[in-house]
Order: structure tokens, then sequence, then C-alpha cells
């Protein structure tokens, strides 16, 4: 599987990268984009399986990315990562199409419980 | 989720001492809860923060990591924060601070409180700010120095 990491944080995208193997996911080609636009342009350049995506960045934030690919596609399978974790998030993400959200900070047994069934 | 063992402290961040600049990350949350919340530390710890991120030497790490590695990590406290102030808010993006002489200001805050932890070692203070609810003019805000 290619899996897109979506974070204008380059730090934290080799934390996700490694916080993936750490998990388990060795084998799984990763690729990375920094706002959302970006990732929209990788996207539909390369069709990743999995996008995992911040939500607060700059130039296009991760909810946007995702309300255009379900509005324009492609639709890959998406879920957040981010800081921001309220019920009121959660509920947003999961109405446009995500398939998991998982909370900054995070360990490998996070990773594991939210993308079994996806990976 | 980097390794690092944190600890409550009584101690307040230290001035900055030669050779080590001070760095501070900032973020701003706006909605029910209007503020700020900025993580400072000293030039060692943030070293130890960007290692810890970037998976490298301490000495490895570059200024643009660093400043990478305090934003995020102003971004997570600022998450963090967010979900104990309750209500429904929106982080801004992280904006850093570094060097061993500034002045900045915060304009239309006051101080909430003010916490210290120690990091592997490394004093860290964390300082949430709120809407001054006497609006006033912009200089009378929370204002962060060194020097």
């Amino acid at each position: 599987m290619r899996i897109l990491i979506v974070d204008d944080s380059r730090a934290m995208r080799m934390i996700i990268t490694r916080t993936l193997r750490q998990a388990g996911y060795k084998e799984h080609t990763v690729e990375e984009a920094g706002d959302g636009a970006a990732a929209l342009d990788a996207i539909r350049a390369s069709a990743p399986d999995i996008v995992m995506s911040d939500w607060n960045m700059p130039v296009m934030n991760g909810i946007e990315l995702l309300e255009e690919l379900q509005k324009n596609g492609p639709t890959p399978t998406f879920g957040f990562l981010t800081t921001e974790g309220s019920d009121e998030m959660r509920e947003r993400a999961r109405n446009a199409g995500a398939k998991f959200f998982i909370t900054k900070p995070f360990t490998p047994e996070a990773f594991q419980e939210a993308l079994a069934g996806v990976i | 989720m980097l390794g690092l063992d944190l600890q409550c402290s009584d101690t307040p961040l230290p001035p900055v001492s030669a050779g080590h600049r001070r760095w501070s990350g900032h973020i701003a949350l706006s909605g029910d809860w209007r503020g700020a919340v900025a993580v400072a530390c000293l030039e060692p710890m943030a070293r130890t923060a960007a290692a810890a991120m970037f998976g490298m030497e301490l000495e490895a790490a570059t200024a643009a990591e660093i400043q990478d590695a305090i934003g995020e990590l102003a971004n997570i406290v600022g998450g963090q924060a967010k979900m104990v102030l309750g209500g429904s808010c929106a982080l801004g993006l992280p904006v850093v601070i570094e060097g061993d002489v500034f002045e900045a200001t915060v304009p239309h805050s006051r101080l909430v409180v003010t916490l210290h932890f120690r990091c592997d070692g490394h004093p860290v203070d964390v300082v949430i700010l709120g809407a001054d609810p006497r609006g006033g003019a912009p200089a009378d805000g929370v204002h962060f120095s060194e020097n």
C-alpha cells in the first residue's frame, strides 16, 4: 500500500513515519506533502491508497482537503492525525468521510487501534 | 511519543546563559476561549526536542529543524490546552521566536497561568494567556522578553 502523510511540520512527518514502522506497518511505501494543496496535487498525480492528514495547516487545511476529495475525487481512505481532538471536530471529520482520527501525541498502539481494518 | 521524561517543577525557566538562546513557540486560540499558549525553553531543551523528533544527534539539529520542533510542540500543547479549556475553539498556526535578546507582546491578553516543567532535566515553561476582558491598548498585553 502507498500512504501519503500530510503535515506542515517535517518533524511531525518523520515522527508519523517512524511510528508507522513501530506499529508494524513496515512494508508500505510512505510519501509526504507539506499542506493540503500539495497533498491534493500528489493524490491526483499518484493516487495513494491511504491519506493520513493533519487538520491545521497553511494554504489548505485537512478538512478542506477531504471535502475537496469527496466532491471532485479521487477518494482514497482518509484519516486525521491532529492535536485537535474535540468531539465537534471528530464528528465533522466523520461526516466528511474520514475513516480514522488519531490525536497527537500518539503511540504505536494508537496507530494499531485506529488503523485496524484500514491498512 | 518522543520518549522524553517530563516532570512538574517549581522552578521557572531561567534567563539565557552565555551561548544559549531562548526558544519560544506560540499558538493562538480563537472561539469560545480566546488567547494563546506558549512553550518556552532554552537552547539545550530545544535541541533535545528536535533531536528526538528528527531522530538525530543533538548537535546535528539545524536552526530550521529546531524551529519546526518547537512550533510542533506549541501545536501539541495548544491542542491539549484546547481540550482542557473546553468549548468550541480553533488553533492558529504556530509562531516561533528565538534569540538571546528579544521582546514580544501578545496584544489584548492577560496571563492566566505559567506552568513549570523539567523535560529530560531541562526547564520548560508553558504559559497560557487569555483575552483581556478589559480590552485596552494592544501594548497592554502580556510581554515576553529576553535581554
